[in-house]
């Protein structure tokens, strides 16, 4: 066989098994919660009945930087909105990531609530609490409807009244809280979480992801003794979007204690 | 079929001219002599010592060709060029068709030279065989010149001149005796042309008779001849097409060196992407043939010469006055009329344009005309060209599309997307170029030209192709009302070249050639480059994001030696370097964002200079005189985008090198079969991709390809003429993209396809013209003609393909007297294919979460389309 045919083979070969690099992948997407977990902070014991989350969506970028604007093009996506129980700690199937193989090392995701750059106002995702709907959080009369996260829990005053209530006349020695949280952004097109750490190598090989959310780590930065005094006698407390505890809920769930992200494998799941 | 005319009626002037373009080498058993035949001189006994005794042949009897039966109302001035050897005893053998005038002529004008006889050359007093090169130049018959079967009066041959023989006829040398023809010697011989052969073996002229045989509308339809050219009409036809040759994604010329004639039409640090050029202005009746140059091997080849080089050679050769109107599809009237003076030569026209169109689908209408002269003047030594081109664009655009919307039926294949700033693309093209061309083709292959060039071009385009995507720069509060970037290049150009080739000479035996030097320099006065976002329908500008003024210069240099070392080895060698320097005034420089206090105004003038420089080499093996086995190598360069450039800098040029090797056949003489069969390989050290977001280009890293041409030209029959064309490329990205602060670690995997590249060009184009029958005395010509191209699988990010395509194109027409009536269909099965695929970024949802996964992303090509034609003949 002389060397020109065998050159065209060659070449005509190399055409059918060469290729580009990467290939489009679906990874399952599941949300866990935590157990509810009383925990004591400042004389108040603190037991959370009901953590509904709203999520969506999430963005995995390869980018190092916790500027949004450098994740216009992400490896992995879920675009959809979805309701979670924050105080299930079993596996809640939430969908398919859908995306590329690459290097994720960041993620950019919202609590149910984004703004388009082509909307004048925030909108709840369908799928979250209380979804679609449009908030007007620039209004006087707006009331969050716990797009995000609508929290129930008890406080108990298991230490004296000093402690519980420090400068108070008075001390309840237990209510509820409740709080709906909506977490909003400041400008349009930008996440309210931005560059929570993960890395992960994507590749064509089966994984899943878990995101585990802790509601009661969120719970810990609030203060129960502030919210105490609050209580009008009836024994229940509302945290509204004025209030520095809700902000201080919604840095702890935006910053400070985001949600864990956990790859596994098929063998890692057996 | 008409009949022949007499042979003495037919032609008007017969020119003779013992070439210096090929020495006179004596053959066989003798040593092959030193060249001793300067150009003009055939009877003088030239160079050195040592050749003393050697003695040119000379020309006894020339029967005179015919002018090819079928061609006589064609007014055709063709002129072919012949080598042949002259034996011993004077006949004539191995005719060599050295450059064609057509397959027909070409045959005549073989079958007309194998009849001439010479007094031989000699060496001392003993005949030895030669080699020389003939011109031989075809006059029409004159309009009253008796039809066959007519008596004429031999007396009455007003072609035939009488008078003495010319002065380069020995007076040893006794006249033509066969016809008591005294004739005339005329130089003919197309030097440059000719010249520039041999550089590679993929250099490929693609004459009138190939141009013709299919449909074809425009320049871009012009160009899928060329083997392995692929022209994707994606941004309407006002901007350009997307080009595609031997695996470089040229987008709109980066490239590949496109020149109308000897004026370069790429446009530097084009804010739409570098290098590009716009053709749709160039008249495709007027364009005598496509020299299509692939590789960098030719030291005159300049900035761009990336891939290669195409130039559009202007004439008509069929001179009188032409118009013709076609009428077709989507409402599209074209308007052509070419006027070309009966007593000029082919290189002199005018020529005029008008095409208006709703286009296919939606968004795609437009209007555009052109103008275009060319006047060919001089006398004896100098000859000169004046070249004229004046155009005016503007057609919507539909812009692309994603894949997924068009399979979900949200949006159809050829609609474009129903929101305001999807719905105003458009682009808009206007200018004019004035060039001189001036030549003086002095004896034994001695040639001096200049060229001198003015270009003034205006380009405007608005395009969208992500969606809702961007946000204002310049305050953050302006978003997501949509992204429609608006692109402004005004610019003037002068530029010119001049270069010098030394005569021929043989410093020693069995070593001969010449030196060429030339020179070239080009300005471009860039004011303004801007980039804007703006909002439809009124345009509102709602982000700035270029705003500059460039001047940039362009000085190059080169030497070039062409030697012959025997008349079996040729080597070309040259050297070619080029100075760019840069002026680049960015008014949005050192921007200050809105949430920063301002400490300084923003503006950013900086400038840069740099160098390239690179040899470009050719090997040429001539066992046969009917094989050539060339190797060549080269380097070439393309200029950096002049904004990317830092203050200082020394400019990074992409730098390509490029080697071929293939063989050249020419077989079979009277049916004209040429073969052309290269491989190739060519590296780049920077390459750039289109960024769809930014509507430019983006650099990617190193890349190679390697891959092969098969070209054959064919021409059995007179009536009949064909090619095919067959080009595999498998090219690679070399090394991983430049890191990035979004991107650290782009993916790469040793081998990994270029995306958007196709590795399958196959064209092939198949005409068919002759008389049919004659009717009121006027013949009654048929043509068909045939295009097909087929593209194969595109490979595209993340490991997919694009689906392979073939289009077949048909015309059909027939000319009587004055009159010409006719149809083109192209996409005669009415393909639905995608033109050009992307894969990038983009949202066309308002209302949801747009993905930012890439996304394919598809510009529709054209379904079938009909026109029908009539023109007019004086």
């Amino acid at each position: 066989m002389t060397r020109v045919p065998i050159f065209v083979a060659l070449m005509l070969f190399a055409a059918g098994c060469a290729q580009t690099s990467g290939a489009f992948v679906e990874i399952p997407f599941e949300g866990q919660g935590t157990a509810p977990t009383a925990f004591t902070k400042d004389g108040w014991e603190v037991t959370l009945s009901q953590a509904t989350l709203g999520f969506g969506p999430v963005f995995f970028c390869a980018t190092d930087s916790a500027l949004s604007s450098r994740c216009e093009v992400a490896v992995l996506e879920y675009l959809d909105g979805t309701t979670l129980d924050g105080l299930d700690p079993s596996q809640q199937p939430i969908g398919l990531l859908f995306g590329t193989t690459g290097t994720i090392r960041t993620a950019f995701f919202d609590y149910g609530i984004v703004w388009l750059l082509t909307k004048p106002l925030p909108e709840a995702l369908t799928g979250v609490p209380d979804g679609p709907a449009v908030v007007r959080f620039e209004s006087a009369n707006y009331i969050p409807a716990g797009h995000s996260a609508q929290f129930l829990g008890t406080a108990t005053c298991v230490e004296d009244a000093a402690t519980c209530c420090p400068g108070a006349t008075t001390c309840p020695a237990a209510y509820e809280f409740e709080a709906n949280v909506d977490v909003l952004v400041v400008n349009p097109g930008t996440p309210a979480v931005n560059g929570a750490r993960t890395f992960q190598e994507i590749t064509t090989d089966p994984r899943t992801l878990t995101m585990t959310f802790n509601p009661n780590a969120w719970w810990q930065s609030v203060d129960f003794g502030r919210l105490a005094t609050l209580d009008d006698g009836t024994g229940s407390v509302v945290l509204g979007p004025d209030d520095p505890d809700y902000s201080a809920l919604v840095i702890s769930m935006t910053a400070n204690e985001l949600p864990a992200f956990t790859w596994s494998t098929p063998e890692t799941d057996q | 079929m008409k009949g022949i005319h007499n042979h003495n009626l037919a032609v008007l002037a017969l020119g003779v001219f013992l070439s210096v373009g090929a020495p006179v080498r004596a053959q066989d058993e003798e040593p092959p002599p030193s060249d001793t035949a300067p150009e003009g001189d055939a009877g003088t006994k030239t160079g050195t010592a040592a050749d003393a005794d050697l003695h040119p042949p000379h020309l006894l009897s020339a029967p005179a060709p015919s002018y090819p039966a079928g061609r006589e109302d064609g007014d055709l001035h063709p002129t072919v060029v012949l080598r042949i050897t002259v034996t011993a005893a004077g006949e004539v053998t191995d005719v060599v068709v050295e450059h064609s005038a057509g397959l027909d002529f070409d045959a005549e004008a073989v079958r007309a030279v194998r009849t001439w006889t010479f007094e031989p050359a000699t060496r001392g007093e003993t005949p030895v065989p030669s080699r020389i090169r003939v011109a031989v130049h075809f006059e029409p018959p004159p309009a009253d010149a008796p039809h066959e079967g007519e008596s004429h009066d031999p007396q009455d041959t007003p072609h035939v001149t009488t008078g003495p023989p010319p002065d380069n006829l020995p007076a040893t040398v006794a006249p033509a005796t066969a016809a008591d023809v005294d004739f005339e010697a005329k130089a003919e011989v197309d030097a440059e042309k000719l010249r520039a052969q041999d550089r590679g073996a993929a250099d490929f002229t693609i004459d009138r008779k190939i141009l013709d045989a299919a449909p074809a509308v425009s320049a871009n339809d012009l160009l899928q001849r060329a083997p392995g050219l692929y022209a994707a009409n994606v941004e309407g036809d006002a901007a350009g097409g997307f080009l595609y040759l031997r695996g470089f994604n040229a987008e709109h010329g980066q490239d590949i060196e496109l020149k109308l004639g000897e004026v370069p039409l790429n446009q530097p640090s084009n804010i739409h992407g570098q290098g590009f050029t716009y053709l749709d202005f160039i008249v495709p009746e007027v364009v005598k043939e496509l020299r299509v140059i692939e590789g960098v091997y030719d030291p005159a080849q300049g900035d761009f010469a990336v891939a290669g080089t195409v130039e559009f050679d202007l004439g008509v050769e069929k001179r009188g006055i032409y118009a013709k109107s076609e009428l077709g599809s989507f409402r599209t009237f074209r308007q052509v009329a070419i006027f070309a003076p009966k007593d000029k030569d082919p290189d002199t026209f005018g020529a005029f344009q008008f095409r208006r169109s709703d286009g296919f689908g939606q968004n795609r209408d437009g209007i555009n005309g052109s103008a275009l002269f060319q006047v060919g003047f001089g006398k004896k030594d100098w000859r000169f060209r004046l070249l004229g081109a004046f155009w005016g664009a503007r057609y919507n655009s539909a812009g692309v599309l994603r894949a997924d919307d068009i399979a979900d039926a949200n949006v159809g294949f050829y609609d474009v997307y129903p929101y305001p700033t999807a719905r105003a693309q458009n682009a808009f093209n206007a200018g004019g170029i004035l060039g001189i061309h001036g030549e003086n083709r002095g004896k034994n292959r001695k040639n001096t030209s200049f060229d001198i060039y003015l270009q003034m071009h205006d380009f405007r385009i608005q395009q969208n192709f992500t969606g809702f995507l961007e946000r204002s720069q310049v305050n953050p509060d302006w978003v997501g009302r949509g992204d429609l970037i608006e692109q402004r290049d005004r610019r003037f150009v002068i530029g010119g070249k001049a270069r010098h080739r030394t005569a021929r000479f043989e410093p020693a035996e069995n070593a001969k050639g010449t030196i060429e030097l030339g020179v070239s320099g080009r300005v471009d006065l860039i004011n303004p480059q801007q980039q804007n976002l703006i909002q439809a329908p009124s345009n509102q500008t709602w982000d700035r994001r270029v705003d500059a003024d460039i001047v940039q210069a362009d000085i190059g240099i080169w030497v070039d030696l062409d030697w012959d070392f025997s008349e079996y080895f040729n080597f070309k060698g040259g050297v070619r370097a080029d100075v760019l320097f840069f002026d680049i005034s960015d008014n949005l420089g050192n921007f200050v964002p809105d949430f920063r206090p301002e400490t300084f105004i923003p503006g950013f003038r900086r400038t840069a200079a740099g160098i390239v420089a690179g040899p470009r080499l050719a090997a040429t093996g001539k066992p046969t005189e009917w094989f050539d086995i060339i190797a060549s190598y080269g380097e070439g360069f393309r200029s950096p985008q002049a904004r990317t450039l830092v203050d200082g800098e020394i400019a990074p040029f992409t730098k390509v090198r490029s080697l071929d090797f293939g063989v050249r056949f020419r077989l079979f003489p009277e049916e004209q079969l040429n073969i052309t069969l290269t491989g190739y390989r060519t590296w780049l050290d920077n390459d750039v991709f289109f960024e769809a977001s930014e509507g430019r280009l983006e650099n990617i890293g190193p890349t190679s390809r390697t891959g092969f041409v098969f070209y054959a030209v064919t021409n059995p029959l007179p009536w009949l003429v064909g090619s095919l064309s067959v080009t595999y490329v498998n090219a690679t990205l070399d090394g991983p993209p430049p890191r990035t602060v979004e991107n650290p670690t782009p993916a790469f995997d040793e081998g990994d396809l270029l995306p958007f590249i196709p590795p399958w060009v196959i064209r092939m184009d198949i005409g068919a013209g002759d008389d049919l029958v004659d009717l009121w005395k006027y013949p009654l010509h048929g043509h068909v003609g045939l295009g097909y191209t087929f593209i194969g699988s595109r490979p595209l990010p993340f490991s997919q393909f694009a689906s392979p395509f073939s289009l077949l194109d048909l015309s059909a027409r027939l000319s009587w007297w004055f009159l010409e009536v006719g149809f083109q269909v192209f996409n005669v099965i009415d393909k639905q294919y995608a033109g050009n695929e992307f894969v990038f970024v983009s949202d066309w949802d308002p209302e949801t979460v747009g993905s930012r996964i890439p996304a394919r992303h598809i510009s529709a090509g054209r379904p079938r389309t009909f026109f029908f034609t009539i023109g007019i003949k004086l």
